[in-house]
């Protein structure tokens, strides 16, 4: 259970695939930031500061419509919301760590480090779960934060027309199918993107987390129900 | 962007509420373990969040609008979720995804 080596290495390899993601997504965040007139400084900034991707996007976009502030960092907050869903889910295999240790593994936290660790310690292998979680996460960061540098200072070369930003609904689509193992979070799946859709236009992006949570409660109560309570 | 300032001020209160998120129950531990509900909810995160934020995508052109953005990338999707199904394979979703879109566009 205490191999640290070891288990950052297969959290790294495990999370690897999801490369083909975290790079292209980065390009697009350092190339978007530039577009808007944000310097490649900013782009680094933004990606070492928040060192998250979707909201980077969103939040650039609205830098370049000159939306008020509020709005930015409210919206920011929102699609970022996620992260309390992850926090909450991997908190109870970080048992056992200090403190400060808990804030630096909090850092790398991203849609692809999540995925990863959950899957591995659901297939239930032998390793140093915190640590595990953090080669994932530190080989995403580096994948990310260098290729936002790329984008950053090259991006004017990629054409826009490779659409290369459809990476990321692919790559949540990649995560997504695979971990509906049963009829209840086939549904849950469904309502979550219904509800998303129907609310898609609500500001802020609330959308989006009113329909992770009505996912999550339908879920959670049709499972009840067959277990009945 | 002329007021670097206030890009700078965002960049970092988003970061900082961003941690503040991640960290919050991981410095929490321990409070919910023994809840069993809290696991039971806890389950359908994964399956709840990457369906929300994936499926719009597919449909609508941008965030706050409802403009449908045309078929190619609904097309890609399905098949993009067709292969995921069969596959399991991040690669191959991705890759499917990408090679359907670019057929698509430059097909037509």
């Amino acid at each position: 259970m205490n191999r640290p080596i070891k288990s950052l290495i297969a959290g790294a390899v495990a999370s690897s695939p999801l490369l083909t993601s975290a790079i292209p997504f980065g390009v697009i965040c350092g190339a978007s930031c530039v577009e808007a007139g944000i310097s490649e400084w900013g782009a680094l900034g933004m990606s070492g500061i928040m060192f998250a991707g979707v909201s980077q996007l969103v939040t650039t976009q609205l830098l370049a419509q000159d939306a008020s502030l509020w709005v930015i960092i409210i919206t920011g907050v929102m699609i970022n919301m996620r992260m309390f869903m992850y926090s909450a889910s991997l908190s109870v295999h970080f048992e056992d760590e200090p403190v400060l240790k808990r804030i630096g593994l909090a850092y790398f936290l991203t849609d692809q480090a999540y995925a990863t660790s959950i899957k591995g310690y659901e297939e239930g292998i032998e390793i140093n779960k915190p640590i595990y979680y953090l080669g994932a996460g530190m080989l995403m960061w580096t994948g990310f934060f260098f290729s936002t540098a790329v984008g950053a200072y090259f991006g004017n070369i990629i054409p826009s027309g490779w659409e290369l930003d459809f990476i990321v609904p692919l790559t949540f689509i990649a995560l997504l199918v695979p971990a509906i193992k049963n009829w209840f979070m086939l549904y849950s799946a469904l309502a979550a993107a219904g509800v998303a859709l129907l609310a898609h236009a609500f500001p802020c992006n609330m959308g989006l987390l009113l329909g992770a949570i009505t996912g999550i409660f339908l879920g959670y109560s049709l499972e009840r129900r067959r277990d009945g309570q | 962007m002329d007021n670097s300032l206030r890009f700078w001020l965002i960049v970092g209160v988003l970061g900082v509420c961003t941690l503040g998120i991640r960290a919050s129950f991981i410095l929490m531990t321990g409070k919910l373990s023994g809840n069993e509900a809290c696991l039971n909810l806890l389950r359908f995160i994964p399956v709840s969040v990457f369906a929300a934020l994936s499926v719009p995508a597919l449909i609508f052109a941008r965030s706050g609008s409802y403009d449908f953005q045309g078929n190619e990338r609904l097309l890609a999707g399905f098949v993009a979720i067709l292969v995921a199904w069969y596959s399991k394979s991040i690669l191959a979703t991705i890759g499917s995804g990408m090679l359907v879109l670019w057929l698509l566009k430059w097909m037509i």
